[in-house]
């Protein structure tokens, strides 16, 4: 597990996810980045096997490190049931117990708990389960051994996270996930992208404009923030991410999210609003995902792309 | 011949009473192709017109031949004279034997079959041996109902664009705890495809199977993907071999598996939902043993064929291609041959198929459950291999007695009718009754109107024999179906792609009289007269063949000394046939260009035996009909991998034909590279040097082109121009020169730079000099297109003119030699003949559209003139004229025994004083000679040689010749001083001695 925290702490939720994850699984290895104090680095080392490293090469170094650690190269790393690597970037809302046990059925090589056809179909990596075999593969290996740390957020997503679901596709390994879309998830989703579309900046208003806004209402949508309120669906989506509450990606409502998610799964969300805000100066706004304002004759139609508190 | 043969036929209505009144519609022949019996003409006529063209309506016509249907045929008019029916028919002959069938309605052809009985002689072209109508047409009958009893094999073969009718559901079946069917998948270094085949398999909607996976020791991570598959599919067998062969992992697999019946999957077709259902449920409810799905193939043009295979084993060996994912087979019979055989590396189903047909029928289920999703087809040389082993079988060719003294010639028939027909006619042609030939015939896949033909045509012979092959072969496999076969004590392996060789058997057959030669070959080379190929050599390094002497003029490689070669490398070989049958002839292996090669070092290296070329037997090919010997030669590197260092040899094989090699060069086809990203196909050439004596008593052997300006062929030959340059070759040829008397066409040649001296026989061309040569320019005709330019550019020039030499020499500045013509005393000499015993007065000589005024005068003055030469028509009377050709060799004798010789000149020629060479041959053979008054003449002849201006000075000297002309004995002293000084050998002594000279400069 990646860990990061600008203060040199650990999150309540993490705190929370690092508990549940470690009553699930054999071995649980923090690879943390942060500053840590030496409270959080005596939590963290007394439930797992904690690495500490200097911050770079965001979450994909952390997993290397670890895997590395862990006995990828030279160990017995492919003698476990699966291998798993996450982050802390989200909140978990379903027991790792049961999402392992129904996916251990599952006739795939590799999974994660969502998968998305943005970029190209790839597992998302904030949480990716390997089978063994996989683990022991040529191109797993491969892989991780030739990761070089990268310092933007997009290029770690188009050639850590594309590219290592892209590697183990191409030698013919299956993919999974956990959430699974339904068809109605599918249209509300179609439609979130649409709305998303119409608020994205860059589209002026000539033919060019028009095609170009067409495009990107057909574009495929990330899960993680299209389909975020699946939480509240009994846990459907067994998470939700951080950054869909700090940025409301698409312009759906995140607070609204905040506040629906605190009432129906207090548990999980305690605290989460306070570390938001304590963090809140750590993740300045990202402008090229900032939205225009809603056009007057798209309002009506909030009602009925925004998050919801039930399905 | 049909040079439309091959045009479309324009389509004309048929007209039913003019076919059935033309007599040309034999109903037991159409009965015969279409496998019926007809009661009426009409019966037979409205089945024939159903079929089009893919039938012929009588065994002497046939549409494709004629380029036209039979109602075209008998709607033509005076077109039927011309047009040629059938390979066996000559229609000029049946007008000129007999006139009056031009008459007939429906022409010629008509007219012979209205009268023909059973014993008439069928009117055959001139070279097929004559057959009487009842057994030509018996023989066709029987060719007919031969090929039709096979059409269900033929049919077998073929694709379609129609998708087959479905046959009906099989019953369902049961699923127990024990697979039904064992699946068998090999896969190597293909993770992703084995996922896909996985996924075919599991949607399958009959699930009593097993499926076992063999990997065939992958280096990626196809191993790790069938871990995955396998831990969720409790059905999937996961096997993992070392690398081998596919016919060895499949093996292993059927060694797993555990299913009554057993199919192979792969990842060149996708199975349909239904496949396992449908094709197990068939086996089961039948009792079959095997059975084969129809299947899908999508074409690159967006299109679909269809196949659906089945039946017994003719059937089978009519494929060249065989989709085992279309198979289920019980899986006992495939255990009890052994599986597949691991010793090959391709084409293994098509191997087991054919061995399990040979107890087993192949069922055919007409649904369509396969797709073939790859394009990629198989190693054709596994599949040669193979089909090979099931048609030829060389235990038993060996056991054949072999006849001494026959010769056997194996040909390939192409699908070009005309050209085998030519091959048949002209090897079968110059037979005598003692000749004992066999011919064998082996077409793959004739069409119909090639295959009968064909079989009439052979059933003129008495030892010839088509072998029609169902399957398409290569042309080493069907020479090797047909080797197989011959009873010859010598065996001659030809491919109809050339044009036949006039007569190079014979020759070649006695070549292999000594023991020590194996393969005999002709010296191949072009029209124009350059070396194709003289056997194939070898540099150095990796085996890659080259043609000896490619390029190099014929007259090198007939004064080849000793004939030897590393390998033959010919359209036409011949071997003895117990080699070649102990050999198992051809290696298929080799593809279609080098066999001939491969089996010449095959010889060399197991049997010590050694390939020779026989200049005598020379064959003409056209440029490229020769196989392609370059470095991207898939059959070069067949050759390679089989034979890594070239057999040795080639220096020898140089040094024989007189030359030593200095280097290799490696050359690109023109055009092939223009940018410095291309690669194109090198193809090497060795760089030779005429070898020298280093000592020699004499003058120097030199190398000479003689050049002239008559073009290349047999017209080109009869050139005044091309007689008098061989004569010259032949005497400095006695002065121990190599020469080549190089036609226009060879002007350019490059092997002209291994020559020393270039020697112009200068006619209608102008000559740019050779660089580098010494260079010659004789004048002996059109002086009048010679100008100083021209003179000064030669290094020495010779005129056939005293006074031309002295007034264009002078006029120019350049030093002109008089080099007067001469003439042959081998063939003009006084002993040719009797004086007085042949024709009173002679002349021989073409008109060149001129009454030249030789014949003009005497003709005028009443004398009887016989005259030989050609375009004589327009000026003679026929009886006049007495051969429009006389050989070189006869003119002797007529000059000798002639009472007189007339002869004129060209006016440029008088004018100039060029003498013409018939003076020179007829004063040395003693003859009396009538000329026209030209400079010179008597300085050479004194007054043997009387002159005429007109036809009262040609009066007195034919009204009494042995008063107007000096006695036979003064005649006699002439002739030995023009032999003495004017003959070819005396000229060419004055030009060696020039060109000695010249060179040493």
């Amino acid at each position: 597990m990646a860990h990061y925290d600008h203060r040199g702490g650990v999150g309540p939720h993490v705190r929370r996810q690092v508990e549940t994850l470690a009553s699930a699984v054999d071995k649980l290895l923090v690879v943390s980045t942060a500053d840590l104090t030496d409270r959080s680095r005596a939590w963290l080392g007394e439930r797992a096997e904690l690495v500490e490293r200097p911050n770079y090469g965001y979450d994909f170094t952390s997993y290397q490190v670890g895997l590395h650690r862990a006995g990828l190269f030279g160990g017995d790393l492919s003698s476990y049931d699966e291998v798993v690597i996450c982050n802390d970037t989200y909140v978990p809302v379903t027991p790792y117990d049961a999402i392992f046990d129904r996916m251990a059925a599952e006739p795939v090589d590799f999974w994660g708990l969502t998968v998305t056809d943005r970029v190209a179909p790839h597992v998302q990596s904030f949480f990716v389960a390997f089978r063994p075999w996989v683990v022991g593969s040529q191109t797993y290996r491969r892989f991780w051994s030739g990761l070089d740390p990268l310092s933007t957020r997009r290029q770690v997503i188009l050639r850590h996270e594309v590219g290592l679901s892209l590697g183990l596709h191409g030698a013919g390994f299956r993919s999974g996930a956990y959430f699974r879309e339904t068809d109605a998830d599918k249209r509300l989703a179609r439609r979130r992208v649409r709305w998303w579309a119409a608020h994205r900046p860059g589209v002026s208003r000539s033919r060019e404009g028009l095609e170009k806004l067409r495009e990107r209402s057909r574009e495929p949508w990330n899960p993680a923030a299209a389909l975020a309120d699946r939480a509240l669906d009994n846990g459907r989506l067994p998470f939700v991410k951080l950054d869909t509450l700090r940025y409301d990606p698409y312009g759906l409502g995140a607070d609204k999210l905040l506040t629906y998610c605190e009432e129906r799964l207090p548990d999980a969300f305690a605290g989460v609003r306070d570390f938001l805000d304590e963090t809140a100066a750590y993740y300045p706004p990202r402008p090229h995902e900032k939205l225009r304002s809603t056009p007057p004759a798209l309002v009506p139609l909030r009602r009925q792309v925004e998050y919801r508190r039930a399905p | 011949m049909p040079p439309e043969s091959r045009t479309r036929a324009p389509h004309v209505p048929a007209d039913p009473q003019a076919i059935l009144a033309s007599g040309l519609l034999d109903r037991d022949w159409v009965g015969a192709q279409l496998g019926m019996v007809f009661n009426t003409d009409r019966e037979a006529l409205e089945r024939l017109l159903e079929q089009d063209a893919k039938c012929s309506p009588h065994p002497l016509f046939e549409q494709s031949w004629a380029g036209r249907s039979l109602a075209a045929y008998l709607g033509e008019g005076t077109a039927r004279s011309k047009v040629s029916p059938h390979p066996l028919v000559d229609v000029r002959r049946i007008l000129d034997e007999h006139p009056q069938a031009a008459r007939h309605t429906y022409g010629p052809l008509s007219w012979w079959v209205s009268q023909a009985g059973d014993d008439s002689l069928v009117p055959v072209p001139e070279g097929v041996r004559q057959v009487r109508w009842g057994h030509l047409r018996a023989a066709a009958l029987e060719a007919a109902e031969r090929r039709h009893s096979s059409a269900g094999v033929r049919r077998a073969h073929r694709s379609s664009r129609r998708a087959p009718t479905p046959t009906p559901d099989p019953p369902a079946l049961p699923v127990g705890d024990e697979p039904l069917v064992s699946i068998v998948l090999t896969v190597h270094d293909d993770g992703p495809r084995l996922r896909e085949v996985v996924d075919a398999v599991q949607a399958q909607t009959y699930s009593g199977w097993e499926l076992v996976v063999v990997d065939n020791g992958s280096d990626d991570d196809t191993t790790a993907v069938l871990t995955g598959v396998a831990a969720f599919e409790p059905r999937v067998v996961p096997l993992t071999v070392p690398r081998g062969s596919t016919a060895r992992a499949r093996n292993a697999a059927l060694g797993k598996a555990r299913g009554t019946y057993v199919a192979f999957a792969d990842t060149a077709h996708a199975w349909r939902p239904d496949f396992l259902r449908v094709m197990v449920g068939h086996l089961h409810a039948s009792g079959a043993s095997m059975a084969h799905a129809a299947m899908r193939v999508p074409d690159a043009a967006g299109g679909e064929w269809f196949r659906v295979v089945g039946g017994r084993r003719e059937h089978l060996l009519a494929h060249d291609h065989f989709d085992l994912a279309c198979l289920v087979v019980r899986r006992d019979l495939v255990t009890q041959l052994g599986g597949f055989d691991e010793t090959l590396g391709g084409a293994e189903g098509l191997d087991l198929v054919l061995r399990l047909s040979e107890d087993a029928r192949l069922r055919p289920v007409r649904r369509v459950l396969v797709d073939r999703t790859d394009p990629e087809e198989e190693d054709p040389r596994w599949t040669a291999a193979i089909v090979e082993r099931h048609l030829v079988d060389w235990e038993a060719a060996g056991r054949r007695p072999r006849e001494r003294g026959r010769v056997s010639v194996v040909l390939h028939a192409s699908p070009d009718l005309a050209r085998t027909v030519r091959w048949v006619t002209r090897t079968m042609a110059p037979l005598g009754e003692a000749d004992d030939i066999e011919l064998v015939v082996v077409g793959s896949h004739l069409p119909r109107h090639v295959e009968l033909p064909l079989a009439m045509l052979m059933a003129t012979y008495p030892r010839a024999r088509l072998m029609a092959t169902l399957p398409r072969l290569g042309a080493a496999l069907s020479t090797n179906i047909g080797i197989a076969q011959t009873t010859g004590e010598v065996v001659v392996l030809a491919r109809t792609s050339v044009n036949p060789p006039r007569d190079a058997f014979r020759a070649l057959v006695a070549a292999l009289d000594d023991p020590a030669v194996a393969i005999a070959q002709p010296l191949v080379t072009d029209r124009p007269g350059l070396v194709v190929s003289a056997g194939a050599v070898f540099g150095p390094g990796r085996t890659l063949p080259e043609a000896c002497m490619a390029g190099l003029p014929v007259s090198d490689a007939a004064a080849l000394a000793a004939r030897r070669v590393p390998a033959p490398l010919s359209p036409v070989v011949a071997v003895r046939g117990a080699d070649l049958v102990r050999a198992h002839g051809f290696d298929v292996w080799m593809g279609d260009t080098l066999p001939e090669i491969e089996l010449g070092i095959r010889l060399a290296v197991n049997d010590g035996a050694a390939t020779i070329v026989v200049p005598e037997a020379a064959m003409v090919i056209k440029p490229r009909q020769l196989a392609r010997l370059d470095t991207a030669s898939a059959d070069v590197r067949a050759l390679q991998e089989r034979w890594p260092s070239p057999p040795p040899g080639s220096d020898e094989a140089w040094a024989g034909a007189g030359f030593e090699v200095v280097g290799r060069r490696w050359e690109a086809p023109a055009g092939a590279a223009r940018g410095p990203l291309d690669a194109p196909a090198l193809a090497p050439r060795t760089l030779v040097r005429p070898r020298r004596a280093a000592v020699r008593q004499g003058p120097p052997a030199l190398r000479w082109a003689l050049d002239i300006a008559a073009p290349s062929g047999p017209r080109g030959q009869r050139w005044g121009d091309a007689y008098f340059a061989r004569s010259l070759a032949e005497a400095l040829t006695r002065l121990g020169q190599r020469v080549s008397v190089d036609n226009r066409d060879l002007r350019q040649r490059d092997s002209r730079d291994l020559d020393d001296v270039v020697l112009v026989l200068r006619g209608l061309d102008r000559v740019v000099p050779r660089p580098g040569r010494v260079n010659l320019e004789w004048v002996i005709s059109h002086p009048d297109l010679v100008d100083a330019a021209e003179l000064a550019s030669f290094d020495r020039v010779y005129a056939a003119s005293t006074t031309w030499a002295a007034r264009a020499g002078a006029a120019a500045g350049v030093a002109v030699t008089p080099l007067l013509q001469c003439t042959d005393p081998r063939l003009f000499n006084p002993s040719r003949g009797e004086p007085d015993t042949g024709a009173p007065v002679l002349f021989v000589g073409n008109s060149r559209d001129v009454y030249r005024r030789s014949v003009r005068s005497a003709l005028a003055v009443g004398a009887r003139v016989e005259v030989h030469g050609a375009d004589w028509d327009r000026f003679l009377s026929p009886d006049l004229i007495a051969s429009t050709v006389v050989a070189n060799e006869e003119l002797g004798a007529l000059y000798c025994s002639a009472g007189v010789v007339l002869n004129d000149h060209h006016d440029d020629m008088r004018r100039d004083g060029f003498l013409a060479n018939r003076l020179f041959d007829v004063a040395a053979c003693g003859a009396r000679l009538v000329s026209d008054e030209i400079d010179g003449l008597s300085e050479v002849f004194g007054d043997v040689v009387q002159t005429f201006h007109d036809e009262t000075e040609m009066r007195p000297l034919l009204a009494d010749p042995d008063a107007a002309f000096p006695s036979y004995q003064t005649r006699l002293a002439l002739a030995e001083k023009v032999i003495r000084e004017h003959s070819f050998d005396h000229r060419a002594e004055v030009l060696l001695e020039d060109a000695v000279r010249l060179l040493a400069r």
